[in-house]
């Protein structure tokens, strides 16, 4: 029976439907405020500052000013600002009648007088630069000759602030087009008009005739690469690992170098004799976390460092279901191995969101142990190799890519070694459907 | 006013098909005032469900409407057609399960939308069950 389309969302066991046109609408409401957001401070900040200021430097004109006289302005909160007299000659009539005109230090025209206060000594120290009958580089205002500043110089805080409402438009704007260029259409009209392989990277071309166009959604194998192997023809590529211990080190540094701000202050409070409690309370369990991190990271060098590398090898690529393959492992190090399992496991990888939060969760659906040693040493120059069946399973999801959804199979091999961190490498592999049939014989 | 009466069927009434073998179906739309229907949709398609963000592909569509072809009778059957992919395969996982379907969508006067679906099988994978690792 046909189903109205829904104006609320709900949440059907672990989907969640709801009305695209509804979403839609109030992400239009929400891109205008976005964009509202940026074009007002964005014109602010133009008109008050970055309009004035370039026209300083590429407007308006030089001349030689002779200070006539200054003064300290006093404001309100025991705030000054100095004021300077200046005589001078329009550039464009030398000859002409001296004009007279104040000038603020900097630039006069841009910052009202009330937007500069600072304290007292400050501003003698500025006046001081300008004393009476000196002659200095001044630049007037061709619109407005009695408007004359004494330095050309850029408020940076305000240009830098220019970013703050380009993001709000960025974000506004990009919003508003996607609304306007989505509204009305159907999920299946847009998914069909803007469809890509997941996975694939905007610019990059889906490669013809190759295995990810014989076979869409499967992860293209010359994404994950292979390169030649010395025992059998294709060399896996290692996970990459590499990215976790890049990001605990990284973690590690900015973690505790925070922690170690925080706790020079609490112990110099202490030694002070006025130690604050709640600063204690604040950084014991940062400092926990802090010094598991730099264990943790201990733990990952040592893996790395410690156990030589993992080759894995296979005599053809990419696999197939219901496929027999040969695989080769190659262990290098010196170590002592208490225990080495080499296993072809299939994952299944599912990215949600939680909130605000992106959450990923993944469950292991097939595991095959292919190479089980135990009790072995690998000296050095004298790597472990072992080579077995590898057989793929017919009765089972080949390999599969979208944007929040993937089944991978993969090369685990974990190892146990004596006085060392256990290890554990994966090696991803792509694993088409049976060609044809995708019918498991 | 009354709902119209949206008929959806596959010409082949297996519910499993094989990648590469051809689907096709007709629909046709009744209504008691037929210019009620502004345009239907019509898609193959898969889409995920389980535990994490829906995914959706369309493998084909075709969308008909009075705008683009005024006088368009949706009384009258209209027949579709397409071969279907090698990939990816329904598939019952744990976490992750791929669903394909035929999805009609009707669009009526005042955006209302109507949408029908006919769920088949691609392939034959066998239910998946997680295992401790």
């Amino acid at each position: 029976m046909a189903r109205p389309i829904r104006f609320y969302g709900k949440k059907r066991g672990d989907r969640r439907t709801g009305s695209n046109q509804l979403g839609r609408l109030w992400l239009g409401l929400f891109s205008g405020a976005c964009l509202l957001a940026g074009i007002v401070p964005l014109v602010y900040i133009l008109i008050e500052f970055a309009i004035p200021e370039w026209r300083v430097h590429h407007r308006f004109i030089h001349t030689t000013a002779r200070v006539v006289s200054t003064e300290i302005v006093e404001w309100q909160d025991d705030k000054f600002s100095p004021e300077i007299l200046l005589e001078y000659h329009l550039a464009t009539r030398p000859d002409g009648d001296l004009l007279t005109a104040r000038s603020d230090y900097e630039i006069v025209a841009v910052h009202s007088r009330s937007q500069q206060h600072w304290e007292r000594p400050y501003v003698e120290e500025i006046l001081a630069q300008f004393p009476v009958g000196s002659e200095h580089d001044s630049w007037y205002d061709p619109r407005h000759p009695d408007t004359i500043v004494l330095m050309q110089a850029y408020t940076w805080s305000a240009w830098l602030m220019l970013l703050l409402p380009v993001a709000f438009i960025t974000i506004g704007g990009g919003g508003l087009i996607f609304v306007v260029l989505t509204w009305g259409k159907s999920t299946e009209r847009l998914s069909a008009g803007s469809q890509r392989p997941s996975g694939l990277d905007l610019f990059q071309t889906p490669s013809r005739g190759g295995p990810a166009a014989q076979f869409p959604f499967v992860p293209d194998p010359d994404e994950l690469g292979d390169s030649p192997g010395t025992l059998l023809a294709h060399r896996l590529p290692p996970a990459k690992a590499e990215w976790r211990l890049f990001a605990a080190v990284a973690f590690c540094l900015f973690w505790n170098s925070l922690v170690a701000f925080f706790l020079t202050s609490a112990i110099q409070d202490i030694r002070d004799g006025d130690p604050d409690w709640w600063m204690i309370a604040f950084v014991t369990p940062c400092l926990i976390i802090g010094l598991g991190s730099i264990a943790y990271v201990g733990r990952l060098l040592l893996i790395a460092g410690g156990v030589g590398p993992t080759i894995v090898e296979v005599s053809d690529y990419p696999l197939t279901l219901g496929g027999e393959y040969e695989l080769a492992l190659t262990q290098t190090g010196r170590l002592h191995i208490e225990s080495l399992d080499v296993r072809l496991v299939c994952e299944e990888m599912a990215t949600f969101h939680q909130g605000t939060n992106s959450r990923a969760t993944v469950r292991r659906v097939y595991e095959q142990l292919l190479i089980s040693r135990q009790n072995f040493e690998i000296h050095h120059g004298l790597p472990f190799e072992a080579r077995a069946r590898l057989p793929v399973p017919a009765a089972a999801m080949h390999s599969f890519q979208a944007t929040h959804n993937r089944v991978e199979w993969k090369i685990v091999v974990r190892g146990a070694v004596q006085r060392w961190p256990d290890f554990e490498r994966g090696f991803p592999l792509v694993v088409c459907p049976a060609s044809g049939s995708g019918v498991p014989t | 006013m009354n709902a119209p009466a949206i008929t959806l069927t596959l010409h082949d009434s297996r519910r499993v098909y094989r990648p590469g073998e051809k689907l096709s179906g007709q629909y046709f739309i009744e209504t008691v005032d037929g210019a009620e229907t502004q345009a239907a949709e019509v898609s193959v398609l898969w889409h995920t469900e389980g535990k994490g963000d829906e995914d959706i592909a369309v493998h084909f569509f075709d969308r008909v409407s009075h705008d683009e072809r005024p006088g368009l009778d949706f009384r009258q059957p209209r027949v579709f057609s397409t071969v279907l992919p090698n990939s990816p395969l329904s598939y019952e996982g744990v976490l992750v399960k791929i669903r394909w379907c035929v999805r009609l969508r009707v669009f009526l006067s005042r955006g209302k939308q109507l949408v029908e679906e006919r769920a088949f099988q691609l392939g034959e994978v066998p239910p998946a069950r997680a295992v401790l690792p």
